[in-house]
């Protein structure tokens, strides 16, 4: 890019200057730089493994209870050799998209809501923050009584876990919507509906993700927890049907399988977070 | 002690661009009405630059503010080319203090902002943007966002924002004290070329005494709040002015002249002064 400056002034833009040339001796200490992230945090997973690896074969804690790595890995491949996981992942997948997406809704509404009307706000608040307070997975059972053991109450736990987290972000976004952006819209001739899409909404993007993040841990929770109780499908269903008869490499797998998801979809939030916020430096 | 000029009386009042008659605002403070301006007349003629200057939390950002229509009045006129202004319109257009880009848009969205709220379609107004970014000396920049910008930079995508928008008078609220001396200087050189290119009607509220001096047509000092007008200067210098005009002789007098009268109206009305209104929105 050339650019020619009118005046002496600083307006050298931060961008990325140039790496300076490196020297050969620091190439090994670069190197090591890069591969480090991963290098140590896969020490740790094998440090892990072989710690569970010798408590196996140890006996440290009875082999019913810990079935060695490969009997657990062995388990994993025969699970989805055997087809019956992928429509209780989808069940699941279906709880945990349904929930959530009712929660993204009502709470982003809810959240500029009460984030705009006050009143609303003092209306609504004992009913956050007491949901917001309660462990939501408490409530599962009166839930599966009144709605039976199908779909319905793990939406319902998932909604009742992520809604006030969404709701109460938002809500702080709105509140800290930068009054001079709001001036200046006003002072182009701006509709109330053009401060909302300019400039509120903008603001809201990473008070909202915020909430979205937290939740996705939080619905996932909910749905497996609300399968543990009672149910007749998922991946919480294959857990404690496997755990009630005492098949503890299934039941390992499972766990392996949930915090697998936990991790891929955590990580996706936080790269869909970035990418919303490419300005930001 | 100085000698207080006599304000002109009425020489261009029938060809005012901006005419103000017996404005007063006032503001909300938990103490209570605040009065910040107290009748003030002030005629703009067109294509005049007229500089505004008096001690801090006078009331000089409040009544830009007015002129914007984004205060109300509780007394007294405003008029733009004989209308009445209440609200903010497409004939004037402000240049906040704060660069108050969006963060979230590239530089020529930012510039190009006031016109998309303006329901102009958007190759329109991404011509007319790059237009302006030339003028004001950001071509190349134009996807930076701006916290990727330095200070002076940020100021210039805050004017050519106002300029986009093809406003007949330009409201600047001490649009470069956030900026340190150097780059101060540079960018008062950088409007003066910019204004000459545009010829807009300009009021341009600072404190900088020099400032005032060097860039306006008319300098206007009003008084600790609430607001008056207590003097007013024509500033002689031809057009177009080069920077090393700041430090003749000639420029250096009217400059401490002005600074007499401002630094006077400090000293007799210094403890009524609180926090500067936070006007909100409006």
């Amino acid at each position: 890019m050339s650019v020619t400056m009118r005046t002496g002034s600083q307006a050298e833009p931060a961008g990325s200057p140039p790496a300076p040339a490196t020297p050969p001796s620091r190439t090994v200490k670069d190197a090591w730089a890069a591969v480090r992230p991963v290098a140590l945090g896969t020490l740790c997973l094998v440090l892990l493994v072989a710690l569970w690896q010798l408590a196996a074969d140890e006996h440290w804690v009875k082999p019913l209870f810990l079935p060695g790595p490969a009997k657990v890995v062995h388990a994993l491949g025969s699970l989805f050799s055997g087809g019956d996981i992928w429509s209780n992942l989808r069940v699941s997948a279906e709880e945990f998209a349904v929930g959530l997406g009712i929660s993204v809704v009502l709470g982003a509404a809810l959240g500029l809501l009460t984030g705009w009307y006050k009143a609303a706000d003092e209306f609504l608040k004992p009913l956050v923050i007491g949901i917001n307070s309660m462990p939501q997975v408490a409530v599962v059972p009166v839930l599966i009584l009144i709605f039976g053991i199908g779909m319905t109450p793990k939406i319902v736990v998932v909604v009742l876990s992520c809604t006030t987290v969404i709701l109460m972000n938002t809500s702080a976004g709105v509140e800290n919507v930068d009054w001079q952006l709001r001036r200046l819209a006003r002072s182009f001739g701006a509709s109330d509906l053009q401060v909302i899409r300019t400039i509120v909404l903008p603001s809201l993007v990473p008070f909202f993700m915020t909430g979205f993040r937290i939740s996705i841990g939080r619905a996932m929770i909910g749905v497996v927890v609300g399968e543990i109780f009672a149910s007749k499908a998922g991946i919480g269903n294959i857990l404690i049907s496997a755990s009630n008869s005492f098949n503890m490499p299934v039941m390992y797998a499972t766990v392996a399988i949930i915090t697998f998801l936990g991790i891929v979809l955590t990580q996706a939030a936080a790269l869909l977070e970035r990418r919303m916020q490419r300005w930001r430096r | 002690m100085f000698a207080k000029q006599t304000r002109e009386p009425d020489t261009e009042r029938a060809g005012a661009k901006l005419r103000v008659d017996s404005a007063r605002v006032t503001y909300q403070a938990r103490t209570g009405t605040v009065l910040a301006v107290d009748g003030i007349d002030l005629d703009v003629a067109d294509g005049e630059f007229v500089a505004i200057v008096g001690p801090s939390g006078s009331g000089k950002s409040t009544f830009l503010m007015a002129l914007d229509g984004l205060v109300p009045l509780a007394g007294g006129r405003i008029c733009v080319g004989g209308k009445p202004v209440d609200r903010p319109g497409p004939d004037r257009a402000v240049v906040f203090q704060d660069a108050c880009l969006l963060p979230w848009r590239s530089v020529i969205d930012n510039v190009a902002y006031g016109l998309e709220l303006a329901g102009r379609p958007k190759k329109d107004r991404l011509r007319v943007a790059a237009e302006l970014l030339v003028l004001t000396g950001l071509k190349g920049f134009e996807d930076f966002y701006p916290d990727q910008l330095s200070g002076g930079m940020k100021q210039r995508v805050n004017i050519a924002r106002a300029l986009a928008a093809d406003p007949e008078i330009l409201l600047l609220d001490e649009p470069f004290s956030g900026l340190d001396a150097q780059t101060r200087e540079s960018m008062q050189g950088e409007l003066l070329k910019i204004w000459d290119a545009r010829k807009k009607t300009a009021v341009f509220v600072t404190h900088q005494i020099d400032e005032a001096v060097y860039l306006a047509d008319r300098v206007v000092a009003f008084s600790a709040r609430p607001a008056r007008v207590v003097a007013e200067w024509r500033i002689p210098f031809a057009r177009p002015r080069r920077l090393e005009l700041k430090h003749t002789r000639e420029h250096r007098d009217l400059e401490e002249e002005i600074w007499e009268v401002v630094r006077a109206q400090k000293a007799s009305d210094d403890d009524g002064a609180e926090a500067v209104p936070a006007s909100g929105e409006s």
